[in-house]
């Protein structure tokens, strides 16, 4: 049987070894309660798959000339920029959520003790 | 009741002039200080007006919020809201005022003569035509901060807006909920011509107006 390691290049090794790594970064986390069951299954299903592309580099191939992809390095490229649209879009709907949160959290702030100004014109004009 | 609202930042220069004009002609003067670095806190309330801050910079449409629910809170029946940078005659709020027998809010209309900056004619021109063309709504001055209008207004012409672009958003309330509105001439003094509303703002804000528009205001 092949040693099918032993055909892997130094990059694939470091990828192979970087993407394991990353699989237990997100078991951890979820662990650690930081991500939840869903996200965990999201991130670990995301590493499992750049595993199996590392180590059968040939499935890239049948994608790639499945889309007509002249080389296997531009799917990667065009399917992690979709990535990172995602994220920056879900990051965009947090981010203006929060901004809202933070906007009624100051304005109620400000207001808490306005009924005790409500003397405060009776004793005549200002 | 008559309460004026004047939502402030950095206004320590301009706000003692602006609270004693104001307080001639209403029974309270509520300022909102936006998170002021200045002494425009102190300043306003040892000149007798109710402060409340807030702890962190909002933008103007944020202030406006606040200082028409205070206003409300203290059962105000007339709101008038006014600018802290001395660009309002105080003088001209009995005229506001006086306007809103015959209709539910009235908008103070600057004057478009040679005392007006030219960017800003321009931008109030191209605004003008925008909101009309938009949203069907005839109001020459939209972004004019001085206005008077009766406190049950205020449900039907509520804003989102954070910052500049909330002048818009009113008189596009005004325009959907058919408040009635009255638009009145009024005298502005130019302090700065660099404050306000710029160019980016006006960009902004015609962004806002398609969103508004198109996006499915609610």
């Amino acid at each position: 049987m092949e040693i099918w390691w032993k055909k892997m290049t130094p990059m694939q090794i470091l990828a192979l070894v970087y993407s394991i790594f990353m699989i237990f970064l997100s078991y951890t986390s979820y662990k650690r309660k930081e991500l939840n069951y869903k996200e965990f299954i999201f991130w670990s299903s995301l590493w499992v798959g750049v595993l199996i592309l590392i180590v059968f580099p040939g499935l890239f191939l049948v994608i790639s000339m499945g889309f007509k992809y002249s080389r296997i390095l531009d799917i990667a490229y065009n399917i992690a920029f979709l990535i990172i649209f995602l994220i920056v879009f879900q990051m965009y709907k947090k981010i203006n959520i929060l901004n809202k949160s933070i906007e009624n959290i100051v304005r109620q702030i400000a207001l808490a003790n306005i009924e005790d100004f409500k003397d405060h014109d009776k004793k005549g004009k200002i | 009741m008559i309460v004026a609202v004047i939502p402030a930042y950095n206004e320590e220069k301009n706000i003692k002039d602006v609270i004693r004009g104001v307080k001639k002609y209403v029974d309270t003067v509520l300022v909102v200080n936006d998170g002021s670095i200045d002494r425009t806190a102190e300043i306003a309330r040892k000149e007798g007006a109710i402060v409340v801050t807030h702890i962190k910079n909002l933008g103007l449409g944020a202030s406006l919020k606040t200082g028409i629910e205070g206003a409300i809170r203290l059962g105000a029946d007339i709101i008038v809201t006014i600018d802290a940078d001395g660009q309002h005659d105080p003088n001209e709020i009995p005229k506001l005022v006086e306007a809103l027998r015959t209709c539910e809010i009235v908008i103070g209309s600057r004057e478009t003569g040679k005392k007006m900056p030219f960017i800003k004619k321009m931008g109030n021109l191209v605004l003008y035509w925008i909101t009309k063309i938009l949203f069907n709504v005839s109001i020459k001055d939209t972004q004019s901060g001085f206005r008077a209008f009766k406190s049950e207004v205020y449900n039907k012409i509520k804003w989102e807006s954070p910052g500049y672009e909330v002048a818009s958003e009113i008189v596009i309330n005004i325009g959907k909920s058919k408040v009635k509105y009255k638009e009145i001439p009024i005298n502005t003094i130019y302090i700065d011509k660099y404050k306000g509303t710029t160019i980016i703002d006006g960009i902004k804000i015609f962004m806002n107006m398609l969103k508004w528009k198109f996006g499915g205001k609610k």
